[in-house]
């Protein structure tokens, strides 16, 4: 094995972990936790929100998880209703409620705002975060602002299903397991939101080009 | 049109088949027809082409979000089914990236091509830009540069240290090998006792420690020496790496998880401490910790999390070496421990020490290093306190232990014979500079931010008090002990008043003054500076104290005694920059003082000396964190006599300024809790400003900044109670601005939340009478809330809890004007509502009573702009109780008050809502000096007079030329009337009876038959039953009637 300049042992792979895992060896779940870490860091700072965000680490959520995730294992294995990492997703989404709670307290509830939304400046700020390569057309960057910004307005439940297809990258099966929702169930909504999206932007497009006409 | 929601199903299940055909095409690479699509499902082309589009969109910003999401953890996103993320196409400036070869909590370790000199490298790409303190980015340039001038067989050379594209990277040279924590995952346990095995470990050892040498004594530390850093090439030479990357690392990056929790093993004992000042000897800890590791293939420590690792690395001493791994023969196992031990002064001097010993002992010589001899006793004392907080603490609790016994010590051998003596005094300073540690540090943030950390300070604080009451009995007639004394009882002070109790440690203020005032009476020229010194300070500390108990009188003369010493002493010497300090801070204090008992003026003025002297002291020393806070205390405090003084937009500014220096400040590195607490007090405290200028945008987002600050704070430190009553401060002005804004729902949760916080703290403190006071202005703002919807009897209830609160705390402090100002308002408050549900009795009680109060606070602070308005508007309230009862000249007198003062404050504020005000009440007075007076001519005169003013004073309202119209008829100026009567008309849109009254009456005087008809005829009409109308009407109906017919 050739390493260079490595802090850890070079990581088994994921197939022979999760073959550990399934047979029943706990300590393969470190490994497979590792091994979906940066996606769960991924999710979770997409449903940050900016003031929360400077307080809260996503890899803190993630981290805490962890120790979720080591508890109920056994109760995992035994019933195996989802995909492994829906289930890890769940038990993230599930401490970042918590955190989310925790950190906007009474405040939320007074406002009547919805806690678990996804936030669009988490959305924002992972988006500012991104290289931008000059070979990328004009036109392909409005449209996309025009897209993020209809995402932003979007309700919260459409909003989080795109995030999972389209950000997450989640199937819809995972979506459906993730959900608690039949398969089909998931492909509707995921529809529904889709059109919805649809119409935000017909929407933004009219509303701009009136704007033109009346220049 | 009616849609069937079979209709949405159908569409809906359209969207989601094209998002998967599309999402398919682009699975296999293939394009997606949108024609065939389109046709399939009887669509527009046209709009399939433009869901294809947003779909793309989607999945582009999609994948934005991962890669950004990346570079924050910097690595590629695994597990990405549909998206293998290929670094293979990525370049960073001039590297392109080849694989992904490690990760850590500091970055990703690529192996790239460097194109310029197509070489193999390296290729560290740390955290995404933003995420790093600049200050330590700088640090970490400057690190690596040095680094970058290693040149040692053993270091692994550093090519380039660089930044682009957002991210800062770092390229060494592509060692081909595995790291010495590899090395080791992979040696088997039945191995370890092998000669070979141990031999290697000390070989591998003895390279690092030479590489680690060279750098040091190039001025570069590692701190961050541990296994994965130590490569191994195919030849087995080991290669330490990553010079310079600790510097990026700090406390809170320390607390991620992750790689660091691989490292904090290693870490040296100062380093787990948090202390920041570290000598190379913290590598000569690690270094010893690898080896240990290597010898026994077990970690030195190994907590179940990270906070317990760092407790055993301080606190524990590890398991024996040789117990581990037999195969260590004594001298190595001594090598290790002299490596390892817990205080730096104990270790090898110098990495070239160890490297020496090291060498010596492969060559089989003798080495040098000594076996420890004290540290397992220090661990059992450690062990025996049981602490579960930082090492900080630890090392305290040590420290007390060691001064519990000094202080036995101590007192047995202060009855020896003088000889004696010189060594006792030394005991006593030692055990002093132990217990002012313990408080300053016990009084830092670093521990008070420690969870758990409240209890235990509060025993430490006991433990400190019961040492120190111990050593004040001891004291005795020599002068320099009767000193030590007097300033340990000082002390005694310091520590009651961190424990809240107030009047002990009054008590302990006021006897140390005395003993210093009486030991400075026989002082010599030499020792009186000091003692003279000694003395403000206890002087400036019992008037915080009295302050802070609500005695601002005390506290003013306290100060006062302060500020006259240590004038004297800068005076004296005015080079000594701690001494103008002081005085800033006590005449900032005194200010302070100065301004509760509303002695406004002087408060400025002496608060301006303050700001000038710490501006010029900050213009000498701008590195300095903390004079900085010190005068942004000086800017929050011109800026609340700015507030006092009705001058909002100035106050404003000021508070604009103390926020900058505050900001400065804990740039610097000057942030203790204290810091952050002045810092969101000054944000909401200019929320509140912005409030009074009416820039609503402005003050809802400084309260909610300072709300959120606080929140975290308060959540840190929950026993805290100045920061929760901040908090609700904050929560309450919120609360305010939504009402102002209209938003009930929104204002009333805030209001709330800032009563449930203020009677918790009540609860806990029911005789301070300031927490009265901020629990009856949260009842008061609730009242408010009720009344606006229309729950009076609950508002009622309210408005009455709050005066309750607000009398006791009248009663408890009767000094402080703020106090009775607002009982004074509260009583006000309920009066007006009163007034509205027709209960007149109460109105007028507690109108008057409001009135009366007003006026007692006018007698005393008549420059204060809050009360005189105050003032005015009780006695217009007192005008209207007493015109309901029909007590005229009650109503006169208290409208000749209310004129006056009106008058003064248009003087001094000539703005439009200050113009209407006075302008109101000078035909208010006018009207009553024409009807309800005695009617004499010369009240009709001032009435005319008054009515004039009012017309200039706002010519826009019509009823004020009413007034003056109606003021010229009683003098029988008629024509006169007639022109006012008529511009009233025509102001009012027609007029009302009121003016065609008049009309009439002035045009049948001056004979003007038809007119004055016209308008009598308009003016019966109007009124109908005479009965039902104002005296002054049918007055003026008759009296017109009576003309008409003599004509």
């Amino acid at each position: 094995m050739k390493s260079p300049e490595g802090r850890d042992p070079e990581r088994p792979s994921l197939a022979v972990s999760l073959g550990r895992l399934e047979a029943g060896e706990r300590a393969a779940l470190a490994e497979v936790f590792d091994h979906y870490r940066p996606r769960l860091n991924h999710m979770v700072r997409l449903r940050l929100d900016a003031p929360v965000h400077r307080r809260v680490d996503a890899s803190d959520v993630v981290q805490e998880s962890y120790l979720d995730a080591a508890n109920r294992l056994p109760e995992y294995l035994r019933e195996r209703k989802v995909p492994l990492y829906v289930w890890l997703r769940g038990l993230v989404h599930g401490r970042l409620l918590k955190v989310l709670r925790h950190h906007r307290g009474a405040q939320c509830r007074a406002v009547g705002r919805e806690v678990a939304s996804p936030s669009s400046t988490g959305i924002a700020e992972a988006l500012a975060a991104t290289q931008t390569s000059p070979s990328q057309a004009a036109e392909r960057e409005e449209r996309r602002g025009r897209v993020r910004l209809a995402l932003e307005r979007l309700g919260d439940d459409d909003r989080d299903i795109l995030l999972m297809r389209h950000f997450e990258g989640l199937g819809n099966r995972d979506v459906a397991s993730a959900l608690g929702i039949q398969a089909s169930t998931a492909a509707m909504r995921y529809g529904r939101a889709l059109e919805r999206l649809g119409r935000m932007l017909d929407r933004d497009t009219m509303a701009s080009t009136r704007e033109e006409s009346v220049r | 049109m009616i849609r069937d929601s079979r209709d949405d199903d159908r569409s809906y299940a359209r969207h989601a088949a094209l998002a998967e055909a599309v999402a398919s095409a682009r699975r296999r690479g293939t394009s997606f027809d949108v024609d065939a699509f389109a046709q399939r499902h009887a669509l527009e082309p046209v709009d399939v082409r433009r869901q294809v589009e947003m779909l793309e969109a989607l999945d582009e910003l999609g994948s934005d979000s991962r890669s950004a999401s990346a570079i924050v953890d910097g690595g590629s996103l695994p597990g990405h089914a549909s998206e293998p993320c290929d670094s293979a196409t990525r370049t960073l400036g001039d590297y392109r990236l080849l694989r992904r070869i490690g990760s850590g909590g500091m970055g990703v370790v690529y192996e790239a091509e460097q194109l310029s000199l197509a070489r193999r490298v390296a290729l560290k790409v740390l955290p995404h830009a933003s995420t790093l303190d600049p200050r330590r980015i700088e640090r970490f340039r400057r690190e690596a540069r040095a680094a970058a001038s290693l040149d040692h067989p053993h270091v692994v050379p550093v090519h380039a240290v660089g930044f682009d594209e957002g991210v800062h990277y770092y390229a060494m040279r592509y060692v081909e090998g595995e790291t010495l924590a590899v090395r080791m995952a992979r040696t088997v346990r039945s191995a370890a006792s092998s000669p070979e095995h141990v031999r290697a470990g000390v070989r591998f050892a003895g390279q690092a420690a030479h590489a680690l040498a060279h750098a040091h004594e190039r001025g570069v530390v590692h701190r961050d020496v541990k296994p994965s850093n130590l490569l191994l090439d195919e030849d087995d030479t080991l290669r330490v790496a990553d010079f310079g990357l600790a510097a990026l690392e700090d406390d809170s990056s320390a607390t991620r998880t992750g790689d660091v929790l691989g490292s904090v093993p290693y870490l040296s004992p100062e380093l787990a401490a948090g202390r920041r000042d570290v000598d190379a000897r913290t590598d000569v800890y690690s270094l010893g910790a690898t080896l240990y590791e290597w010898l026994t293939l077990e970690p030195v420590f190994q907590g179940r999390d990270r906070a317990e690792t760092i407790r055993a690395i301080a606190a524990k001493e590890p398991r024996s070496i040789r117990r581990l791994n037999p195969g260590v023969s004594r001298p190595l196992a001594t090598i290790v421990a002299r490596a390892m031990a817990k205080r730096p002064a104990d270790r090898y001097a110098s990495m070239r020490e160890l490297a020496a010993d090291l060498d010596r002992f492969l060559a089989g010589e003798a080495i040098v290093a000594r076996p420890l001899a004290f540290s397992e006793r220090l661990v059992r004392v450690a062990d025996r306190h049981r602490i579960a907080v930082g090492v900080g603490l630890l090392a305290l609790v040590i420290a007390m232990a060691a001064l519990v016994f000094g202080n036995a010590a101590l007192r047995r051998e202060s009855q020896r014979a003088d000889r004696e003596r010189d060594r006792a005094e030394a005991h006593a300073r030692r055990a002093r500079d132990v217990v002012d540690g313990l408080l300053t540090r016990v009084a830092t943030d670093r521990l008070a931010d420690t969870p758990h950390s409240i209890e235990l300070r509060r025993e430490l604080l006991e433990d400190a008090l019961r040492y120190y009451e111990g050593f004040v009995i001891d004291a005795s007639d020599d002068p320099e002990v009767a000193r030590e004394a007097s300033l340990a009882r000082g002390r005694v002070g310091k520590i009651y008043e961190a424990l809240d109790r107030f009047d002990e440690a009054a008590d302990a203020y006021r006897q140390s003054i005395a003993e210093h005032e009486r030991l400075l009476s026989m002082a010599n020229p030499e020792t009186a500076p000091r003692l003279t010194q000694e003395l403000a300070r206890a002087w400036n500390n019992l008037g915080v104290i009295r302050l802070r108990s609500s005695d601002a009188e005390g506290a003013i003369a306290a100060y006062r005694c302060s500020v006259e010493l240590k004038r004297g002493l800068v005076e004296a010497d005015p080079t000594r920059l701690e001494l103008r300090i002081e005085l800033a801070r006590s005449l900032s204090n005194l200010a302070v003082a100065r301004e509760r008992t509303g002695d406004s003026s002087v408060a400025a003025k002496i608060a301006r000396e303050a700001l000038e002297l710490k501006e010029r002291l900050v213009a000498e020393s701008p590195e300095s964190g903390e004079l900085r806070d010190e005068l942004a205390m000086a800017y929050s405090n011109r800026a609340r006599d700015a507030e006092n003084r009705g001058r909002p937009d100035a106050a404003r500014t000021e508070y604009t300024r103390a926020i900058e220096q505050l900001r400065l400040a804990i740039d610097q590195g000057h942030a203790p809790l204290a810091t952050r607490a002045a810092l969101y007090g000054s944000i909401g405290l200019r929320g509140t400003c912005a409030a009074k200028a009416a820039d609503w945008p402005s003050a809802r987002s400084d309260f909610d900044a300072a709300i959120e600050g606080f929140t975290a704070i308060h959540a840190d430190h929950p026993t805290i109670f100045e920061h929760r009553a901040d908090l609700a401060l904050f929560l309450s002005n919120r609360g305010l601005l939504a009402l102002q804004l209209g938003d009930l729902v929104v204002a009333r949760s805030f209001v709330e939340r800032a009563l449930g916080h203020r009677t918790a703290i009540l609860d806990a403190r029911p005789d301070a009478p300031s927490r009265m006071r901020d629990a009856a202005e949260s009842l008061h703002h609730m009242a408010d809330i009720l009344a606006v919807t229309w729950q009076f009897d609950e508002a009622d209830t309210h408005y009455r809890r709050a005066n309750e609160l607000r009398a006791d705390a009248v009663r408890v402090a009767p000094g402080v004007l703020r106090f009775r100002h607002d009982l004074a308002t509260g009583r006000a408050a309920r009066a007006a509502l009163a007034e509205r549900r027709g209960n007149r009795e109460l109105a007028r009680d507690e109108w008057e009573a409001s009135a009366t109060q007003f006026e007692e606070l006018r007698s005393v602070a008549r420059e204060n702009v809050e009360i005189a308005e105050s003032f005015a508007i009780a006695l217009h309230g007192v005008v209207r109780a007493a015109f309901d009862e029909g007590r005229f000249r009650d109503a006169k007198t208290a409208l000749r008050k209310a004129l006056a003062i009106r008058e003064e404050l248009f003087d001094q504020f000539p703005d439009d809502v200050r113009r209407r005000a006075l302008a109101d009440i000078e035909n208010d007075l006018a009207w009553f000096l024409v009807f309800e007076a005695e009617r004499t001519r010369g009240d009709a005169e001032e009435a005319l007079a008054l009515s004039r003013r009012a017309v200039e004073h706002a010519p826009e309202v019509g009823a004020y030329r009413n007034t003056l119209g109606v003021a010229h008829c009683r003098l029988e100026n008629w024509g006169a009337a007639v022109e006012a009567l008529a511009r009233s008309v025509e102001a009012r849109s027609g007029g009302d009876v009121n003016d065609w009254s008049f009309l009439a009456l002035a045009h049948a005087h001056l004979g003007e038959v038809d007119a004055a008809r016209r308008w009598l005829d308009r003016a019966h009409e109007a009124a109908g039953d005479l009965s039902q109308e104002p005296a002054w009407i049918v007055e003026a109906l008759e009296a017109c009637e009576r003309v008409l017919s003599a004509r």
